[in-house]
């Protein structure tokens, strides 16, 4: 992999999360919490190609806030059950008061300003960051050969996956392979959470049958995850 | 409630970087820093939070004083202030390191002693220096128990 010449500045990505906190705030378009997700996790491999562990509790505590608004709006957008609708808006009242104190809290302003006077990722450090991520994913990739059936140690594989295109999002690498995935393992995602809140849900029979459906579509994709992981490993661990 | 302040370790002079708020460590200040770090674990000094300034130098300070934390480093624009109420009551937990600047960490520290800033220029805080006071998070509330020099802690 050809590194970049010039050293990598995480500006792209504190524009972006800046111009949609006021979105999220809003709360009048699902995008803006979409996107302040999308930022900071972008912002957290910056830090982790870096060599860095302080600012990511920071970013990890504002993604959470703001992730569960999210997961909310994915799961109302995909028009559950009647009871499961009402749970879910009560649910997400919460959540989106949660994040808005979040929002006014010192801590977001003090991360914003020590991102922002961060100097630029040097490239050779990049590149042993990078090296780091990929070593990461093979050792998940071990333990999930272990323990194919385990939805957990797939999801590990899942995650750092994303923080490796992430990574090379940041030094300007292909990410073709990536992409290709990405649609197979994000409905395993976003099928997990569906399951995690529709079993946490009201206890009715259209619950039962909703969740044991959503049990049964993880399941396969799960399985459909799992396979096409197997056929294009070698090339995503390898990829230049 | 045990208190560890720690100045910020040497940074590039005033004026190589603009803004100032954005001045990193310098190599030499990293590795000295490094040595403070081991030296505290081997003296067993842990916290379960650490609160840091956003200003790059204590940041990357903090970010050097990582292994001694078990729970949250948590960003706190107050550190980068003239210590107050606010910051004092802000510090909650059992163990809780606070990095910061000068001559503010001086003043924090003659806060939690005496609950007066009057006293901050008396203890000359030096870069990388660590203070370790214990008692109640209020202005006056703690004691010393001690204060490390960065030399001194670097020859343990």
């Amino acid at each position: 992999m050809r590194l970049p010449a010039l050293p990598i500045p995480l500006d792209p990505w504190l524009e972006h999360l800046r111009l949609h906190l006021p979105v999220a705030e809003r709360g009048d378009d699902p995008e803006g919490v979409h996107q302040v997700r999308v930022a900071t996790r972008r912002l957290d491999v910056w830090l982790e190609l870096r060599g860095m562990r302080v600012l990511r509790d920071d970013l990890a505590w504002l993604r959470r806030r703001n992730g569960l608004v999210r997961d909310l709006d994915v799961q109302l957008l995909a028009r559950p059950p009647g009871a499961f609708v009402r749970w879910l808006r009560s649910r997400r009242r919460a959540a989106r008061a949660a994040l808005l104190e979040a929002m006014r809290e010192r801590r977001l302003e003090g991360l914003l300003l020590a991102l922002s006077l961060l100097g630029p990722l040097d490239p050779p450090r990049a590149q042993e960051g990078m090296t780091e991520v990929v070593r990461r994913l093979r050792r998940l990739d071990q333990a999930l050969e272990r323990t194919p059936d385990d939805l957990e140690a797939l999801h590990r594989v899942r995650r750092q996956l994303r923080r490796l295109r992430y990574a090379r999002e940041w030094v300007g690498a292909k990410t073709k392979v990536f992409e290709e995935l990405q649609d197979t393992f994000g409905a395993v995602g976003v099928l997990s959470v569906a399951l995690r809140l529709a079993e946490a849900g009201p206890a009715t029979p259209a619950m039962a049958a909703h969740t044991a459906k959503l049990g049964s579509e993880l399941e396969a994709v799960r399985q459909t995850a799992l396979a096409r992981w197997r056929d294009v490993r070698r090339r995503v661990m390898t990829v230049r | 409630m045990e208190v560890l302040l720690v100045r910020h370790a040497v940074a590039v002079e005033h004026g190589q970087i603009h803004p100032d708020e954005a001045r990193p460590l310098t190599p030499e200040g990293r590795a000295r820093f490094r040595r403070v770090v081991r030296s505290l674990g081997r003296l067993g000094l842990r916290v379960d939070r650490c609160l840091y300034s956003p200003w790059t130098r204590a940041v990357e300070t903090a970010d050097l004083f990582a292994p001694l934390v078990d729970g949250e480093s948590v960003v706190e624009p107050l550190l980068a202030r003239a210590p107050g109420e606010d910051l004092v009551g802000s510090l909650r937990g059992s163990r809780v390191a606070l990095v910061g600047h000068e001559p503010w960490m001086s003043e924090l520290l003659a806060l939690l002693l005496f609950a007066s800033t009057d006293a901050a220029e008396r203890f000359g805080f030096k870069k990388g220096g660590v203070a370790r006071l214990e008692g109640e998070a209020r202005p006056g509330g703690m004691r010393l128990l001690a204060f490390f020099p960065p030399g001194a802690l670097r020859k343990l």
